[in-house]
């Protein structure tokens, strides 16, 4: 569960001030988050992964104090507990599938010895409609496979909370909707909370609850 | 770690081509002043080692290093000449014993020495298959000529001319291979040897032609006298010395005043030596005798100097290239923002993205030392033959 509370936030010489009085998602609830751009839909994302730490309000995720934790703490609560998901896939062009989906074990040295990755990147790749894509480059890929790619990277270790940014931004609107789909399908299988930012409001049926920015920048809490 | 190591390869392979360049920079860089220092120190010790073997050489008053550079390593360079007598005042002294050397000549690229079978005693050489000459006309050669050129004991050796446009000049005269030499390592497998009396033939000075006596055609002998007979130009000189025709080879003239470009003298002992070069100093004989390590230490220094001088260059383009090799390093990780920024999202410490990126470079670096110890491999298997064609 996510529990924001008297949350502030101001970026360096910037005017713009994020405030969020209140803000509960619980687990398993798919959200999507709009507003105009320039609103902090992607400064909350940040927020709640601990990569901005906020000096005034609370942010709290399963129990822990997210802006109390330590850096150390906080990558781990990352690698192990979060998945993310981005507009531009964000695929490293010198791995192939199958090594950019394991890419989160490779760069934390708390995920070494994890066993059955292997396993899961391929489960997950054929669940996904690209297990024959597993020695491709990047370069040799559809924006539709490269998300499909994405996500199987934001879910292999099956992380209670998924953060996508944008995700369909780059697709095509039959893309789009398969994207969006398998998002809501893992997220119900997994029983993960998903929170999506998005500026496609015909894609926002499959939502459990809408968070408009523009209500934040009057200070409404929800 | 293993994790760090395996990205790092992919990124390298994956830029295959940028990483190639890096790696043949960096392994040129270092390979340069090591091969050159392995090439330079081997050749002094060579140098060396040849001159050390070497204990006096005389020769015509003149340059010292052009002396000793002929002598040992058989340069065609043109010296003065001293007559053969010199070696016999040198022999008569008792101090020890010499051998002539006569280089001046060249066959198909290789130097002609002429010399006594001392010379092969003394060098320490023997043949690896034939023997070595036993008359004029017959010469010896050296593994890297018969390697070279395909050439066995049976097979013949045309002197090269002088001159092509000299058509009043001495003919090429025909050798005999008799024998190949051991390989020594030395400027001895890169020679021919023949009897020193056989460079004089070449020179012109000894010759074979048809016997004047068994003659009759006027338009061959153009007067006969009781104590001599003159021949024209009609008259048909050997150009090859064989078994049949041996006996009409002779010398004008008196031998000892024949050319030779140096002699070795091999003294008995080290007082000897000193006793010899001290009459030598004195004028009490004529000519130069030097020491062949004094005159190659000599020349060694001014080739540590210009070492120095590479040293300076080296350490300033090694400075040069890791600047650039910084900035090539600072140009990718501002290129590469977005991807260690993205593994820094997933949950990568920094300390672990500049474990991957160090790796890289360490990849590269230990890539490019590999390289420059093989290419120090292969310069230290080939440096002999490289020392001989290139600087000695």
């Amino acid at each position: 569960m996510i529990q924001v509370t008297n949350l502030k936030f101001q970026y360096p010489r910037s005017t713009f001030e994020l405030n969020i009085p209140e803000l509960q998602i619980g687990d398993g609830e798919k959200v999507a988050v709009i507003g105009p751009s320039g609103s902090g839909k992607t400064t909350l994302l940040n927020i709640l992964s601990g990569i901005i730490v906020v000096e005034t309000g609370q942010v709290e995720f399963n129990g822990h104090q997210i802006n109390t934790m330590s850096d150390r703490e906080l990558r781990n609560l990352r690698i192990r507990q979060i998945g993310f998901v981005f507009q531009d896939f964000k695929l490293l062009e010198y791995l192939n599938v199958y090594d950019n989906i394991l890419l989160p074990y490779r760069i934390n040295s708390s995920m070494a010895g994890v066993s059955g990755r292997g396993s899961k990147a391929k489960e997950l790749c054929k669940h996904l409609g690209v297990g024959d894509k597993l020695s491709k480059y990047p370069k040799h890929l559809s924006h539709g496979e490269k998300q499909r790619i994405a996500i199987s990277r934001a879910l292999i270790n099956d992380p209670p909370l998924v953060l996508a940014d944008e995700p369909t931004g780059n697709l095509d609107p039959e893309n789009k909707m398969k994207i969006l789909e398998i998002l809501f399908k893992m997220s119900d299988a997994n029983n993960s909370t998903l929170i999506t930012v998005t500026h496609d409001h015909e894609l926002l049926d499959g939502f459990d609850r809408i968070i408009d920015f523009a209500d934040f920048q009057k200070s409404t809490a929800i | 770690m293993k994790d760090s190591i395996y990205l790092a390869y992919r990124y390298l392979t994956y830029n295959r081509v940028r990483s190639l360049v890096l790696t043949f920079s960096v392994a040129i860089i270092i390979f340069l002043p090591v091969g050159l220092k392995q090439l330079i120190s081997e050749s002094e010790d060579q140098m060396l080692a040849r001159a050390n073997s070497t204990p006096l050489i005389a020769g015509k008053k003149g340059s010292p290093t052009d002396l000793v550079i002929n002598t040992l390593y058989f340069q065609q360079e043109k010296i003065e000449t001293l007559t053969m007598e010199y070696a016999a005042i040198l022999d008569e002294t008792g101090f020890g014993y010499s051998i002539p050397v006569m280089s001046s000549y060249s066959a198909r690229g290789f130097p002609i020495v002429g010399t006594s079978l001392d010379y092969f005693d003394f060098r320490g050489l023997s043949t690896q298959v034939g023997r070595l000459f036993g008359v004029v006309g017959e010469c010896v050669i050296g593994s890297n000529v018969a390697r070279r050129l395909d050439l066995h004991p049976g097979d013949s050796l045309i002197s090269s001319p002088e001159s092509f446009f000299d058509f009043a000049g001495v003919y090429p005269l025909k050798m005999d291979i008799v024998g190949v030499l051991n390989h020594s390592n030395t400027p001895d497998d890169d020679a021919i040897f023949v009897d020193v009396k056989t460079t004089w033939i070449i020179m012109g000075l000894g010759h074979g032609h048809q016997d004047l006596m068994q003659v009759n055609d006027p338009t061959i002998v153009l007067e006969r006298s009781d104590s001599s007979v003159t021949a024209g130009a009609k008259l048909f000189m050997y150009n090859q010395i064989d078994p049949e025709n041996i006996d009409q080879f002779h010398f004008h003239g008196d031998i000892n005043s024949y050319p030779i470009t140096s002699i070795i003298f091999i003294p008995e002992n080290q007082k000897a030596t000193a006793l010899l070069r001290g009459r030598i100093e004195s004028g009490e004989i004529d000519n130069q005798m030097v020491v062949p390590t004094l005159v190659v230490d000599n020349l060694l220094q001014s080739i540590f100097r210009i070492k120095q001088i590479f040293n300076s260059v080296f350490v300033i383009v090694g400075l040069a290239v890791s600047l650039i090799f910084g900035l090539v390093i600072a140009l990718s990780l501002r290129l590469r923002k977005d991807e260690l920024y993205t593994m820094f999202t997933i949950g990568s410490g920094k300390r672990k993205i500049a474990q991957i990126i160090g790796m890289e470079l360490l990849l590269l670096v230990v890539t490019s030392a590999l390289i420059s110890g093989i290419m120090y491999f292969i310069t230290g298997f080939f440096i002999d033959e490289f020392i001989n064609a290139f600087i000695i």
